[in-house]
């Protein structure tokens, strides 16, 4: 007999639609601020405080929060243990890897950018895995970032595909993501920026209190801070800390929400050992607190394989848009309103706009019990 | 759908095609101050153009299946809609003038 295997929880939803949906099943309310929903309201707040303009899903692992709907929760956020506080970052490299490799078989579709995130992932995997077993996607932007790494590293020893589509299925592509929240997610319009430049290494209480007067924020982001079990004392750890814990399923899931995207994404970084390491290493993140040295610790590891001593002292993050241009900012025709935890993606026929009479007949159905809460 | 909301969602089909060139017309002025190069500027239209034409094409569709109790929420549609062209464009151009310092 056929089983048909219904989806249990959404683990990514559209921004752009997603209110449209809600409100047909009767949640009252828009962009996190909806009826009976408090919590989640003041986390869009707290995000606020770390963007003027917060994109990407809010997703608390903590499992503490109440949605208006059916969440899966794709890695639950687990308080390190002590026993794993000498973790280096290479261990948990290595740890990764063989995670992976164990859970999927070879080959292996690697995503290159040419940035420190990407480059760690394909150094990881070229130490412990067959060369043959490993592919490099990447683009012209990808060598200009890392033109030695690619001339003296990918060439001479691994197959590689220049700027064409995404795999089309059967593969296993693994990508960077969930790299930048292991780092705090810190970029060049918080780091750099002249308002927040002087609050970084202030408790994080003073920036706050710049942007609002809220008691019952202010209390909110207090008990959201302790959840870390951890010191968070300046504004850098609390950005630390809410995007470690609220932003990163949904950098894991961006590239698989793609449509044309059928292989299976693997988000290297999404793992526990990861966010263990990152929980007892918040200080050296970004090392003497100069942009220069963000993420000191991945580039050490690089510098021993390629021994780059350029890309050592000089390489800082960039914006690595590639994919981005090609499938996650797409322009939202054919993109999913949602995705399911069994990789359900269901689309409209009239995307890219809404209609209730038309999700009715199409989608109601067959969603409406992950909308029944 | 009756006439009446045919007209009004017309409307908001006019407006937003309006907006959508306003909005091109702001991208070259921008190029013109020299915040990214013309190859940059000709990717961004380029999508533009490309996302426009698939929206005048999808909303005959959903002229032809909505309902005319629907009609209020065409206007949060554009909204949406228009939001995404600014947020790709901004994403795209912040990205690009990082790049170049």
């Amino acid at each position: 007999m056929n089983q048909i295997l219904h989806s249990k929880g959404i683990q990514y939803f559209d921004d752009d639609y997603f209110d449209f949906i809600l409100n047909y099943h009767g949640i009252v309310g828009s962009k996190y601020s909806y009826e009976g929903f408090e919590d989640l309201k003041n986390l869009y707040k707290l995000n606020k405080m770390f963007s003027d303009s917060p994109w990407g899903n809010i997703i608390d692992r903590s499992n503490s929060t109440q949605y208006p709907f059916k969440l899966h929760i794709r890695l639950p956020w687990t308080q390190p243990k002590e026993v794993e506080k000498n973790l280096d970052l290479e261990t948990a490299c290595s740890i990764r890897v063989n995670e992976i490799t164990k859970k999927y078989p070879a080959p292996y579709v690697l995503y290159w950018s040419g940035g420190i995130d990407s480059t760690l992932l394909l150094v990881s995997f070229m130490k412990l895995v067959e060369h043959k077993n490993l592919v490099v996607y990447l683009t012209k932007n990808s060598i200009k970032e890392n033109e030695y790494f690619f001339e003296n590293i990918i060439k001479p020893n691994l197959k590689f595909v220049l700027n064409t589509g995404y795999p089309s299925n059967n593969s296993f592509s693994i990508t960077g993501e969930c790299g930048d929240t292991v780092w705090a997610a810190l970029d060049h319009g918080f780091f750099l920026n002249q308002r927040t430049e002087s609050y970084i290494y202030k408790p994080w209480q003073q920036w706050f209190e710049t942007k609002t007067d809220d008691m019952d924020f202010l209390n909110f982001a207090e008990k959201f801070m302790k959840k870390a079990a951890r010191p968070i004392v300046t504004l850098f750890d609390a950005r630390w800390w809410f995007y470690l814990l609220c932003k990163s399923q949904s950098k894991a899931t961006l590239l698989q929400m793609a449509t044309f995207h059928n292989s299976i994404v693997i988000p290297f970084y999404e793992s526990t050992c990861f966010e263990t390491w990152s929980w007892y290493n918040v200080e050296n993140i970004i090392k003497g607190h100069n942009w220069q040295t963000y993420k000191w610790p991945a580039k050490e590891i690089i510098y021993k394989f390629d021994k780059n001593k350029d890309y050592l002292k000089n390489k800082s993050k960039e914006y690595s848009l590639d994919i981005h241009n090609t499938g996650i900012l797409s322009l939202k025709i054919d993109k999913p309103l949602f995705l399911t935890d069994n990789f359900e993606k269901p689309i409209l026929s009239t995307q890219p706009f809404f209609s209730n009479s038309v999700y009715k007949i199409e989608l109601y159905k067959k969603y409406k019990h992950l909308f029944l809460i | 759908m009756n006439l009446k909301s045919n007209i009004i969602a017309l409307q908001y089909l006019k407006n937003f095609n309006e907006e959508l060139h306003e909005f091109k017309r702001t991208i070259i002025k921008e190029y013109v101050k020299e915040k990214f190069k013309k190859t940059e500027l000709l990717f961004a239209l380029e999508k533009l153009t490309e996302f426009e034409n698939r929206v005048y094409k999808k909303f005959n569709h959903y002229l032809s299946t909505v309902q005319d109790t629907e009609i209020q929420i065409l206007h949060k549609n554009f909204s949406n809609i228009r939001a995404q062209c600014q947020r790709f464009l901004g994403l795209y151009i912040k990205n690009y003038n990082i790049k170049k310092n």
